[in-house]
C-alpha cells in the first residue's frame, strides 16, 4: 500500500513538473459588416464600435458554446440618433432559432458595448 | 649611377656591414701593429754642407779634419787642453742650417751609425728651429735636443726613441727659457751635430759617421683611431638615417594597408548585411520571407511572455490566384503580388511585419494587437483590396484568417487556427475575414 502511494506521489510530481502546452479550443467567427447609410459608414465611433463588438462576441460564452462549427454573422448597422445600432444575424439558416444567432448592440459614445442576444422572436 | 647608389644603399641596410666594419677595424689595428712602417734613410751624400767644429770657438785648442767618402764622413780629431770641456765634431746642414730643416717628429725610432776609434761617449744634437726662441743670425738660439751615448764597436746602429732626447740644460739656462717650453721638438731640424762626448779623453780620435735612419708609422696612431671612430660613427649615422626612413616608409605602408583592410571590412560588413537582408526577404515583393519571419516571431513571443502583450496573426490568401496565372500568365500574377504587397504595406503599421508565406499566401504579424483589432485591420484590408484595381484585367479579392497567440503554445497551433479560419473564409465564399476565437481548456 505504501509503495503504491509512493508511486502515485512520484507520478503526480512528474506530471506536475512536466511542461504542458496549453490546449486551445477555438471557433471560427466571421463578421460581415454592412452599413445601411453613408452616415453610418462615416460615423466617428464606427471603428471603435466594430472592434468592441468583435471583442465582446469572441469572448461571449454563448458564442463559444455554440453548436455551429463556425459562426457567420451578417452585421448591418445604421445611425440611431447620435448612436450606432448594430444588428447581427447568422448566415446559416439551419440554426435560425439559436440564441447566439441574433443580437443587437447600441453603441454609444463613452459607454461599454453590451451585446443583447435573442432568438429572433 | 643610380644603380650603384642603390647597391650602396642596400649595403648600408644590411647588418653584415657592421661585421665588415668590425673586421676592417681589427685588420687595421693588426696592420698598424705589425706593418705600415715608414723607414727613411738619411743619406749623408745627399747633404753637401758639412762643417767641422771644435772647442776653438769656446777658447779651446782642439783640432779636427773631415774626410768624406761615398757612404760616410770620417772625422779625425785631436782633443787638447784649453777649454774646460774639450770637444770636436761635425755639423750636417739638412736645410739652410737656420730656419728650414726636416721634420722627424713622426718617427718613433732613430738609428745612428757612428763608429768611434777611441774611448768616450758621442753626443748628438738635433738642433731645432723654434720661432719663439730663434734669434736671427744666431745659430746658438736653435734648440739643442741632445742625446749622449757610448757607441758600439760593431757595425750595429745605436737606436733611440724621441723620448730619450732631452733639451740641453745649459742651453735652457743660458736662454732663460721656462721649463714648460723647453721640451724636445723634432718637427723642424735644420742642423745635426755629432760631437765627442762629455768625458772624451784628450788626444787623437776618429768618428766615422755612416748615416741615420728614421723609422715610424705611415699613419699616426691617433689619426688611425680617429679615422676608425669616424668611420664607425658615419656608418652608424647612415644606418640610423636609413633605418629611420625605412621605419617611416614601413609605417606609412602599414597605415595604408590598415586603411585598406578597414575599407574591405566595411565593404564586407555591408555585403554581409545585404546578404542577410536578402536571405530574409522575398526577392519579388521585398517583404519578409519565412526565414525572416522566424526572428520576428521570436521577438513577439518574448514580448507576449514578458509583458503579456497580445500578438495576432493575419493569414491572407489571394482568391482564384491560380486562374489569374493560368489566364494572364505569371508576369501578371507577379504584378498582382507586387501591387498587393505595396497596398498592404501602405496600410499596416511599421511595427507590423508582412511576410510572403508562399505562393499567393501572406502573413501579417501584428505585435501588441488583440484579435479584435487584427480582425478590424483585416476587414479594412479586405475592403481596400476589393476596391483597388491591382491589375487592369481582373478584380482581385483576398480571404483572411485571423488568430491570436496564446502564451506558451506552439506557434504551429497558432498557424493551424489561422489556417482553419482562412479555410472558413474560403468556404464561406471568399473575400471574407474569419477570426479564430478561442477558449482555453484546462
Amino acid at each position: 500500500m505504501k509503495r503504491l502511494a509512493l508511486f502515485l506521489f512520484a507520478a503526480f510530481l512528474l506530471a506536475s513538473c512536466a511542461h504542458k502546452e496549453p490546449e486551445v479550443d477555438f471557433k471560427p467567427i466571421q463578421l460581415n459588416w454592412s452599413a445601411l447609410s453613408g452616415d453610418a459608414e462615416s460615423h466617428p465611433d464606427k471603428d471603435r464600435c466594430v472592434i468592441s463588438i468583435t471583442s465582446t462576441l469572441m469572448q461571449d460564452k454563448r458564442v463559444l458554446a455554440s453548436k455551429m462549427e463556425q459562426l457567420d454573422y451578417l452585421v448591418m448597422y445604421d445611425v440611431n440618433g447620435e448612436n450606432l445600432e448594430f444588428k447581427g444575424n447568422c448566415g446559416n439558416t439551419a440554426f435560425e432559432n439559436a440564441v447566439e444567432c441574433h443580437w443587437t448592440v447600441v453603441c454609444a459614445a463613452g459607454e461599454n458595448v453590451v451585446v443583447k442576444f435573442h432568438n429572433g422572436d | 649611377m643610380s644603380r650603384i647608389m642603390e647597391k650602396i644603399y642596400a649595403l648600408f641596410r644590411m647588418n653584415i656591414l657592421i661585421f665588415v666594419l668590425l673586421a676592417a677595424t681589427v685588420i687595421a689595428l693588426f696592420a698598424y701593429q705589425n706593418g705600415l712602417d715608414e723607414i727613411v734613410f738619411l743619406n749623408l751624400s745627399d747633404y753637401p754642407y758639412v762643417i767641422a767644429e771644435t772647442d776653438s770657438a769656446d777658447g779651446g785648442s782642439s783640432a779636427v779634419a773631415i774626410t768624406r767618402t761615398d757612404s760616410s764622413i770620417i772625422v779625425d780629431y785631436e782633443l787638447k787642453e784649453g777649454y774646460a770641456y774639450p770637444y770636436a765634431g761635425v755639423k750636417i746642414l739638412l736645410g739652410d742650417g737656420k730656419t728650414k730643416g726636416r721634420d722627424f717628429s713622426k718617427y718613433d725610432s732613430i738609428f745612428v751609425w757612428v763608429k768611434p776609434r777611441g774611448e768616450g761617449t758621442v753626443r748628438i744634437y738635433f738642433r731645432a728651429y723654434d720661432p719663439a726662441f730663434y734669434r736671427d743670425g744666431d745659430e746658438g738660439s736653435l734648440k739643442f735636443n741632445e742625446v749622449e751615448f757610448f757607441p758600439l764597436e760593431e757595425t750595429y746602429p745605436a737606436v733611440f726613441v724621441p723620448q730619450e732626447f732631452r733639451v740641453a740644460s745649459w742651453w735652457v739656462a743660458q736662454n732663460e727659457i721656462s721649463v714648460h717650453k723647453a721640451r724636445v721638438d723634432l718637427s723642424n731640424i735644420p742642423l745635426i751635430e755629432i760631437q765627442t762626448g762629455t768625458n772624451a779623453p784628450l788626444g787623437y780620435g776618429t768618428l766615422e759617421i755612416r748615416g741615420f735612419c728614421f723609422k715610424g708609422k705611415k699613419i699616426a696612431k691617433l689619426d688611425l683611431v680617429t679615422i676608425l671612430v669616424a668611420l664607425w660613427f658615419v656608418t652608424f649615422l647612415i644606418i640610423l638615417v636609413i633605418r629611420f626612413f625605412d621605419y617611416n616608409r614601413e609605417r606609412a605602408a602599414n597605415r595604408k594597408k590598415q586603411e585598406e583592410l578597414e575599407k574591405y571590412l566595411e565593404a564586407l560588413e555591408i555585403e554581409k548585411s545585404e546578404y542577410e537582408k536578402s536571405s530574409r526577404t522575398d526577392p519579388l515583393t521585398g517583404c519578409l520571407n519565412r526565414a525572416g519571419f522566424g526572428s520576428v516571431l521570436l521577438r513577439e513571443q518574448e514580448n507576449l511572455t514578458k509583458n503579456g502583450s497580445p500578438v495576432s496573426f493575419v493569414l491572407l490568401d489571394i482568391d482564384h490566384f491560380k486562374d489569374v496565372n493560368d489566364t494572364y500568365g505569371h508576369s501578371v500574377g507577379d504584378e498582382v503580388l507586387i501591387n498587393l504587397t505595396k497596398l498592404i504595406q501602405g496600410k499596416i503599421r511599421n511595427s507590423d511585419s508582412l511576410v510572403r508565406w508562399g505562393g499567393e499566401e501572406f502573413v501579417i504579424l501584428c505585435g501588441e494587437t488583440p484579435i479584435q483589432n487584427a480582425q478590424f485591420l483585416a476587414e479594412k484590408l479586405r475592403v481596400a483590396i476589393e476596391k483597388t484595381q491591382l491589375i487592369p484585367q481582373q478584380k482581385i479579392t483576398c480571404s483572411f484568417g485571423i488568430s491570436e497567440m496564446v502564451q506558451g503554445e506552439d506557434p504551429k497551433r497558432l498557424f493551424e487556427r489561422a489556417d482553419k479560419a482562412l479555410y472558413a473564409s474560403k468556404e464561406g465564399g471568399r473575400n471574407r475575414v474569419t477570426s479564430a476565437t478561442y477558449r482555453r481548456q484546462r
